[in-house]
């Protein structure tokens, strides 16, 4: 009789055990990540005036004035072929040069290039090759240079736009 | 069966969405800046001699003319830069009351420079004209410098301290 109790109550306690064990449930969720492509250039603000004041007797090129006291940066995780172009809201006149270098550590900087020309569709390449990540800080070099056979030139506002772009 | 469809149906429509992500990843896309920039071109005029003091010395003379033979000069170049129009170069002398005829005459003008005004005679200290017409321009010119004097003046010597200016017409 005391057997049969004891073997009554492991089997009670085998059912307890089986129930919780069934208790345990689960659950699944899809988590999507994306990473949309990035393009971000800035740049520091603008660069201080630049006025063209002597030059040299004889000669019709005068004394160019440079400013690098900007700086531009980038970020993009798109590939390892974008590059920053560069153009003017409106042409230069003939006999005046604004000219700019862009410093690069994350692509190939063109070196100084002629932007005197360059409108909105017909940008010039600054910085190629730019590589997957961060560029902060870069410096941008302009120098401006004016002929005197252009004649003087009152101060004028101009834009550049900088584009980064595969 | 329909389960069948309706798995295929999710799949088709999961990869068009991938396939359509992608193709907004690759598609051109860009990011731009601007900066803002001022430029400006004062007026500006520069002159400046090539050659230095010079020394005219009259010492010859045939015996049947009645005034020696003028000393000539012309190692002494002009130049200059002008982004500004209608300017003039003029030329004077420093010496009030010279005892000797001293004429100076542009040569050999750039084109499109200037244009050479008359011989200059050094009589007395005020601004003579010498090149005119100068328009955004840089240019060159030769000066030729001519002393002369007649025997009754005799011996001596002039100094003059000649002095271009570019200015306004």
């Amino acid at each position: 009789m005391k057997k049969s109790l004891v073997t009554l109550a492991l089997a009670g306690l085998s059912i307890l055990i089986v129930e919780s064990a069934s208790a345990q449930s689960s659950a699944a969720q899809n988590v999507t990540l994306t990473v949309n492509t990035v393009y971000k250039i800035s740049t520091s603000g603008n660069p201080s005036s630049m006025t063209v004041t002597t030059g040299t007797a004889g000669t019709d090129a005068l004394s160019s004035v440079s400013d690098n006291s900007t700086t531009y940066s980038i970020t993009q995780n798109f590939g390892n072929t974008v590059k920053v172009a560069a153009n003017l809201d409106a042409a230069l006149a003939a006999g005046y040069t604004l000219q700019i270098n862009m410093a690069s550590t994350k692509g190939t900087s063109a070196g100084t290039m002629d932007i005197s020309s360059a409108t909105s569709g017909s940008a010039v390449d600054v910085v190629t090759g730019i590589n997957r990540g961060a560029d902060a800080g870069q410096m941008v070099t302009y120098t401006f240079s004016a002929l005197a056979s252009a004649g003087m030139l009152s101060s004028t506002n101009k834009t550049v736009t900088f584009t980064l772009t595969n | 069966m329909k389960t069948q469809k309706l798995y295929k149906a999710k799949k088709i429509s999961k990869t068009l969405v991938a396939v359509l992500m992608m193709a907004a990843g690759l598609h051109a896309q860009s990011s731009s800046a601007q900066q803002s920039i001022i430029l400006r071109v004062m007026e500006l005029n520069k002159l400046g001699l090539i050659g230095g003091s010079l020394k005219l010395t009259i010492d010859k003379i045939h015996a049947d003319q009645f005034a020696p033979t003028p000393a000539v000069n012309a190692n002494t170049t002009l130049v200059w830069t002008s982004n500004g129009e209608n300017k003039k170069i003029t030329v004077a002398s420093s010496n009030t009351n010279p005892k000797y005829a001293l004429r100076a005459a542009p040569q050999e003008m750039s084109p499109g420079a200037g244009k050479a005004a008359s011989v200059v005679s050094f009589s007395d200290n005020k601004n003579h004209d010498f090149i005119v017409g100068v328009n955004r321009s840089a240019g060159k010119c030769v000066i030729q410098f001519t002393a002369a004097a007649d025997v009754k003046q005799g011996i001596g010597i002039d100094t003059h301290v000649i002095t271009y200016t570019i200015t306004s017409s």
